[in-house]
């Protein structure tokens, strides 16, 4: 568990120095073109997504919980659902236009936790709206596209050598304050992401790495 | 009250109604309690059913559980996520699946736990009427309808319907409701009353 906490630590702490780096551009490099291969980590249409959650949590905490979304990526709204793997809900939330509690059992009532959540969720599962702002290659050969956030700051959509997806979201301090990271072989029967990390940092540290359990396509 | 003490809750509930599935089921409190003293061991499969409006279709979820008087369970869900919780000997502690096998969970909970522990074996004593979190109502048709007694506690849980079977000691569901738009309901099958349960199952996870 030490060991577990001290490599979060570490890795959140070499984060905490990442600003926003500079993008070189490409000749012919236009809008999204050169990270199109991370659009398979988008849900299109209508889901029901169930993850299991493996939370890392400041002090070495570690704890598992279930996740369920029902997602429309045309309207681009959520309702989210957080349980205990008994399936008791602690959280329950949705995102259409604007943001609505539908239940919130303490500690998940804290304030700023239910924006906070949806932020991340719709990080995970909703391309960055509009054109891309620009694009290009990072140091290290990487192909990168930037988006304004409408919620501040920018997202940086990475494609790695290794085939990885990251989506990186800075805050308008230019702050690295998530990561979105989805392997290359990640992929379930569904066509959807299989495995999914996150990590956030800033006044609340933690890291997720969320399973598909199952995948019901909510298209008629 | 913390969220592992509501599903060790859940979990205690749903013990009482397995242990309700064969002991034979009276018309009074003092018939149950009677009937209930005569549980020794128990174990069951049970299927789990999430219900909630948004849902397509509910989340299922499926394990074991095994009970042996007074105070030692093993409560197993084998699907969609591994993990176990184990009382005995007055220690209580839950093992998940993270990826990498059955991993001891740490943190808060625990006591939570023992006091959890001590209404399952008021349950299990057949003593609903004793229990300090429900008011319980015997009603029309067969049916306990658990009520919590702190208002603080009935955001979590409003109700529980124990729904009992036209035969005696038999239930048909537990259902316990969350609020308007989300219950779950428990299904147990294949339960064995009072037959010897290796005591290992009780101290090591696997």
């Amino acid at each position: 568990m030490k060991e577990r906490f001290l490599v979060l630590a570490g890795v959140l702490l070499v984060l905490s120095c990442a600003r926003l780096p500079k993008i070189t551009p490409v000749n012919g490099a236009n809008t999204s073109g050169p990270t199109a291969g991370c659009s398979r980590i988008y849900p299109v249409g209508e889901w029901q997504l169930l993850h299991s959650i493996v939370a890392d949590l400041p002090g070495g905490r570690r704890t598992v919980m279930m996740g369920l979304t029902v997602l429309s990526s045309r309207l681009r709204s959520n309702r989210s659902v957080i349980m205990s793997l008994e399936g008791f809900v602690v959280f329950d939330g949705e995102f259409n236009q604007g943001l609505k509690v539908h239940r919130a059992l303490p500690p998940f009532d804290s304030p700023g936790f239910a924006e906070g959540l949806m932020e991340d969720i719709r990080l995970i599962f909703f391309k960055p709206e509009g054109p891309a702002a620009e694009c290009g290659m990072l140091t290290g050969d990487a192909p990168v596209c930037r988006y304004k956030n409408p919620a501040g700051g920018v997202v940086d959509i990475v494609l790695r050598r290794t085939g990885t997806c990251e989506s990186l979201r800075y805050d308008r301090k230019q702050h690295l304050i998530r990561i979105v990271r989805v392997p290359a072989d990640a992929r379930a029967g569904a066509g959807l992401p299989q495995t999914i990390e996150l990590i956030a940092q800033g006044e609340q540290s933690y890291k997720l790495v969320m399973t598909l359990l199952e995948a019901v396509p909510l298209d008629p | 009250m913390t969220n592992t003490k509501i599903a060790i809750l859940v979990q205690g509930i749903a013990v009482l109604a397995a242990a309700c599935l064969l002991t034979g089921w009276g018309s009074s409190w003092e018939e149950m309690k009677s009937a209930a003293g005569s549980v020794t061991s128990l174990s069951a499969d049970f299927v789990q059913e999430k219900h909630m409006k948004i849902l397509a279709r509910p989340l299922v979820s499926s394990g074991v559980f095994y009970f042996q008087a007074p105070n030692s369970l093993r409560w197993e869900y084998r699907a969609p996520v591994r993990n176990v919780l184990l009382m005995h000997d007055n220690r209580t502690e839950r093992y998940v699946d993270t990826g990498s096998g059955l991993n001891k969970e740490t943190g808060a909970g625990l006591q939570a736990m023992q006091i959890v522990l001590e209404q399952i074996s008021q349950w299990l004593g057949g003593r609903f009427d004793e229990n300090p979190m429900f008011t319980a109502t015997l009603e029309p048709g067969s049916k306990i309808v658990l009520t919590p007694k702190e208002k603080s506690f009935s955001r979590m849980i409003h109700h529980i319907d124990l729904v009992l079977s036209e035969r005696p000691g038999i239930i048909d569901q537990v259902l316990i409701y969350e609020g308007e738009n989300s219950f779950t309901k428990l299904v147990f099958k294949n339960a064995v009353l009072n037959q010897p349960i290796d005591a290992s199952l009780f101290r090591k996870v696997s």
